[in-house]
């Protein structure tokens, strides 16, 4: 599974609405509620063997699907 | 020995060599240290610095902060277990280690390079004692409705609400201290002397009664901004979701720890006690409350573990994990506690008996750390959240 499924494969613990999925504000809406934001931060960190830190606590980097292959690929070249 | 196939679940049943030594020597140190003098520590409504320097030298404050921070470096299930320990000697000790950590992880997780450099040896050795203020008059199981605003003022914020009943916030010198700025919810390492930071004691409460609770008032507290954790707005979905977290698994492994002795107190009892010229445990109506209360216990057990075991693998799946641990240990040290009240008769009741207290302890479990209540929505969230990934391949 590439890097996008997997993220979608989790998010869609959350809703498989497609709207939702491809959207650019998953935390709007309220499907996405800021206590499971612990929760996909440890995904991450998982899925990708990558580790965050207070840098990275940028919205846009959880917000979206691309957003989160971005903050990904920056981790992994760090 | 067996040997694993590669692919085998990662979870057990049992603690390792290791990990049993590491319970031994938490037990022997509670034995000698703690459990004597609980009855004393909730008579003063408090826990005498003695014991705190004691805990803070073994290393029992924050003891998972990694050795190379200042810490002792214990996986997540030593941990558990020495909060088990501490529980069941003092179930108030215990709540200095739940919260101190908290404070710690906060740090460990989310702080500044520079935040870590000033506070997470210190913390790591005791050497600073951490209060998590988060509960506010208006605001309690709700965290997203709390007041207390933080407005920037230069290189500082001025903070301005009400918090309360912060656990050891009698003695804290570091508060972890919740307010809502511009960009939302924001977290702030506050020092207990800062300006405009008054501290009183709250009321007693039923148990957890050597809590040494504190109520703040902060009137335009001034607050470095270096000492803001993580980034604003993210104070509550990451910073104290996480102290929360690691919180909860605590309190999971302190109920843990109050059920195991209440059934210890139960068996022993039960086995001495003679009515109608048999031991009581030899009646059957007791021995329903002996199977009941092992029963729970061994579940309680083994949520723990299986908690401990996935967070130490860092499996996303362990925040759930943590949440049923918590609801479920919190749920059975009352029932157990509450088999050994009733089995002990008027004894279980007296305050000469440590049974009314880890009966009394065991009740305010089933609210903090979130309430039995707000666990019961959670857990239903990540039932259907698991129902959703299970129903089919993933979508792309
Ligand atoms: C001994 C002790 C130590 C504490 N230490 C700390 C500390 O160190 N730091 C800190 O910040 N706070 C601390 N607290 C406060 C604690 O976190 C709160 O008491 C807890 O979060 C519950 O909030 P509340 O008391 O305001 O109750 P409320 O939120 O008012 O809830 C009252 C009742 O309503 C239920 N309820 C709430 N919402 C719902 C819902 N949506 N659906 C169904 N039922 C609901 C709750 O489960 C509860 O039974 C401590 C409390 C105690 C007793």
């Amino acid at each position: 599974m590439d890097e996008r499924a997997r993220i979608r494969a989790h998010l869609a613990r959350f809703s498989r609405d497609e709207a939702w999925l491809a959207s650019d504000d998953l935390f709007a809406g309220g499907v996405l509620d800021s206590m499971m934001a612990v929760e996909l931060v440890a995904f991450l960190e998982k899925a990708f063997s990558i580790t965050l830190d207070d840098a990275d606590l940028e919205l846009a980097n959880f917000r979206s699907v691309a957003g989160m292959l971005g903050l990904v690929e920056r981790k992994r070249a760090r | 020995m067996t040997t694993q196939p590669p692919d085998a679940p990662a979870t057990r049943l049992d603690l390792t060599p290791v990990e049993a030594a590491h319970q031994a020597s938490f037990l022997d140190f509670v034995e000698a240290e703690i459990a004597p003098y609980a009855g004393q520590f909730e008579a003063s409504a408090s826990v005498p610095p003695e014991l705190v320097r004691g805990l803070a030298e073994q290393g029992y404050l924050a003891s998972f902060v990694p050795e190379k921070a200042g810490g002792a470096g214990h996986p997540m299930i030593v941990h558990g277990l020495l909060q088990a320990a501490l529980a069941g000697g003092s179930a108030s000790v215990q709540s200095l280690s739940t919260v101190h950590g908290m404070v710690a992880v906060a740090v460990l997780r989310w702080g500044s390079g520079e935040l870590k450099e000033r506070f997470l040896a210190p913390l790591a050795r005791g050497a600073l004692l951490g209060a998590f203020a988060l509960t506010e008059p208006g605001a309690g199981s709700d965290a997203q409705a709390i007041e207390t605003t933080a407005v920037a003022d230069g290189d500082s914020f001025l903070l301005t609400g009400q918090k309360r009943w912060v656990s050891f916030g009698q003695i804290a010198d570091l508060f972890l201290v919740f307010a809502r700025g511009d960009d939302g919810p924001t977290a702030f390492l506050v020092p207990w002397d800062a300006e405009g930071l008054t501290i009183t004691r709250s009321p007693l409460t039923l148990g957890l009664r050597a809590g040494m609770l504190a109520d703040l008032d902060l009137q335009g507290c001034r607050v470095a901004r270096e000492n803001l954790v993580g980034r604003a707005g993210f104070g509550l979905s990451h910073v104290a979701a996480s102290a929360l977290d690691l919180g909860r698994y605590s309190v999971a492994w302190a109920s843990l720890g109050i059920a195991e002795v209440a059934f210890a107190a139960t068996v022993k009892h039960a086995s001495e006690r003679r009515q109608r010229g048999v031991a009581l445990a030899s009646h059957q109506l007791v021995q329903r409350r002996l199977t009941d209360a092992s029963t729970l216990l061994d579940a309680a057990r083994l949520l723990c573990l299986r908690a401990g075991v996935r967070r130490e693998a860092r499996e996303p799946g362990a925040i759930a994990d943590t949440l049923t641990a918590k609801y479920f240990a919190s749920r059975a040290a009352r029932q157990i506690a509450d088999h050994a009240v009733q089995l002990h008769g008027a004894e279980g009741l007296s305050d000469e008996h440590p049974v009314q207290r880890y009966f009394r302890d065991a009740r305010v479990m089933e609210i903090i750390e979130g309430s039995s209540e707000v666990l019961e929505i959670l857990i239903a969230e990540h039932a259907l959240a698991e129902h959703r990934a299970a129903r089919g391949p993933e979508i792309t």
